[in-house]
């Protein structure tokens, strides 16, 4: 079943653009990572989804509820943690968390007891005085705390510690394995590639690309330094290499393609070095950006 | 009741000051009273209103008419500044009720819960509503409280204080509701408090001009405070004329129907 189903999806701010044509299916049970640069429209699509903002044209529904006649139904199972935490600052954590939770009916006090206590949660401060990243695992408390069918995060590692970090991936893993559907935005490609099954790529309002993490990867383009007393030009051209730099039997370059085939013919010299980047996000999508020119 | 209780808990911190200053306000104010009171003064103070001109002193809401040695108009010349910050404070409840959380990014955690705006809408009014029947309720006290002690035996001020208090606090209804209201168009970008303060002292200024100049009568009922000005509650010994009441009723229940709608669609913009 979809969890998430959009057609058409469209939002412009007056006349300026937020998404457009969005078409997108996230079946139950995935790790969706939802990717792309600032500004591309990711915070859009995800208010559009909650209805904090209305659709210009195009529909969406999340568990075939339409999302924007049946809002409250979907946010009774859907958990959602903002990017930018904007909680009321005034109030202690406990409150604030117990307010949240007398929204639900029938909240597994123990389970948010050990949630506050898993991430470190420090519940009788005030909001005010918390940092980004504190207010970020408040947010992940309460975003967690009813077992939602569907969570939806909004760049939720901005800001926490990689402690923090790590123990929210694993949670996360965690309730992906039971069932939960996971929607999470990003423009960090490697906690994407870490946990994601499948990625949608948006670029300027419109969905450029959706697929399997390791598709996308394997077609990824990587920053490569090999150090090497041999002489790699003819190989590094076997494989399609261009354009390398050499200097002091460092060689420098860019790869494109399935990251085996590099690993392999590299195996038959013998390497002193070797850095492998993670291809960078502007990369990335110029990568994708490329090929969508190509085809127009 | 989740969210009612939350609101209005908000709410109780602004409550206690608005309610703390006016009652001290309301004490200093009638302390003076009994000094009023004694004849002489309450003569040469008549003596000096006598040489204002009528229009200035309809403009503060004196007539030639008001002895301020007596209880009851000496408190309706009071109440009207109390009826100022009041309706002040009404129209500051209504228009920060959805834009101050729209602002500071507050309401995106409303959004996120399993609420409706229909339920928001509701609830935030209801709460603003309490809120300022509260602030009412305290300042009625402090005034019966203070009429009672500075009142001679057998004076009687309770009907005609109920009525003069019934009237403020429905022009207060007009000014919650009309900037609860304004509330779902502002730009979340704008202050509130600046706003409430501009509309009520425009309306103020209008209806001043209306009881100055003939020609701008009209302006009047542009001004609900005029509508209900103590002082003439209380000269004409009536309640509130009814073409008042029909206005402020009509208003009250345009202003809330146009947020229910407005807010229904609104797009959040944080």
């Amino acid at each position: 079943m979809a969890v998430i189903q959009t057609r058409g999806l469209t939002k412009y701010y007056g006349k300026s653009r937020g998404i457009e044509n969005l078409d997108l299916t996230v079946e139950e049970g995935e790790f969706f990572g939802f990717i792309g640069p600032n500004g591309a429209g990711k915070s859009t699509t995800i208010r559009t989804l909650l209805n904090f903002i209305y659709p210009s044209s195009g529909e969406a529904a999340i568990f075939g509820m339409d999302c924007v006649k049946e809002s409250t139904r979907i946010k009774a199972v859907t958990g959602y943690v903002p990017g930018e935490i904007n909680y009321y600052r005034e109030i202690r954590v406990r409150d604030l968390l117990s307010y949240a939770a007398g929204y639900h009916e029938n909240i597994d006090r123990p389970y948010l007891e050990r949630l506050c206590q898993e991430f470190e949660i420090e519940v009788d401060k005030k909001i005010g005085s918390l940092s980004l990243g504190n207010k970020k695992k408040v947010a992940i408390a309460q975003a967690l705390m009813h077992k939602p069918r569907l969570l939806i995060l909004d760049e939720p590692a901005n800001g926490l510690d990689p402690l923090i970090q790590s123990r929210l991936f694993s949670r996360l893993q965690e309730i992906n394995q039971d069932g939960t559907t996971v929607f999470l935005s990003s423009h960090n490609l490697s906690e994407v590639q870490r946990f994601c099954h499948r990625v949608g790529i948006i670029r300027e309002g419109r969905l450029i690309k959706v697929d399997q993490v390791d598709e996308l990867l394997g077609a990824a383009k990587r920053r490569v330094i090999v150090k090497s007393q041999n002489d790699l030009t003819r190989s590094l051209q076997e494989l399609g290499i261009k354009e390398v730099e050499v200097a002091d039997d460092t060689y420098v370059f860019v790869f494109e393609g399935h990251i085996d085939r590099l690993v392999k013919t590299l195996a038959e010299h013998s390497i002193d070095d070797l850095r492998i980047g993670e291809p960078s996000l502007d990369e990335q999508f110029m990568h994708y950006y490329e090929r969508e020119e190509d085809k127009s | 009741m989740n969210m009612y209780g939350f609101e209005t808990r908000r709410l109780l911190k602004g409550l206690l000051t608005w309610s703390a200053v006016v009652t001290l306000l309301l004490v200093l104010f009638m302390a003076f009273f009994p000094s009023m009171a004694e004849s002489g003064l309450a003569d040469l103070s008549k003596y000096k209103l006598d040489a204002l001109p009528p229009a200035v002193l309809e403009a503060f809401g004196l007539s030639v008419t008001t002895d301020l040695s007596d209880l009851l108009q000496y408190y309706a010349y009071i109440a009207q500044y109390i009826l100022m910050a009041a309706a002040i404070y009404a129209l500051i409840l209504g228009t920060s009720a959805l834009i101050k959380e729209e602002s500071e990014g507050t309401i995106e955690f409303l959004y996120a819960r399993p609420v409706s705006r229909l339920e928001i809408t509701t609830n935030k009014l209801l709460s603003i509503v309490t809120i300022l029947w509260a602030f009412n309720l305290v300042t009625l006290a402090a005034s019966v409280l203070l009429l009672h002690t500075f009142r001679d035996p057998g004076y009687e001020y309770l009907p005609l204080t109920l009525t003069m208090f019934s009237g403020m606090l429905a022009a207060q209804m007009v000014f919650l509701t009309v900037g609860f209201a304004l509330s779902t168009v502002l730009s979340r970008y704008s202050n509130p408090v600046t706003v409430g303060l501009g509309l009520f002292f425009v309306t103020y200024l209008l209806g001043a001009i209306a009881a100055v100049n003939e020609q701008l009568e009209w302006l009047k009922y542009l001004s609900p405070f005029h509508y209900v000005q103590p002082t003439s509650i209380l000269a004409n010994e009536v309640t509130i004329e009814q073409v008042y009441l029909h206005i402020m009723l009509l208003t009250t229940i345009t202003a809330i129907l146009f947020a229910y709608w407005r807010y229904r669609r609104k797009d959040l913009l944080i």
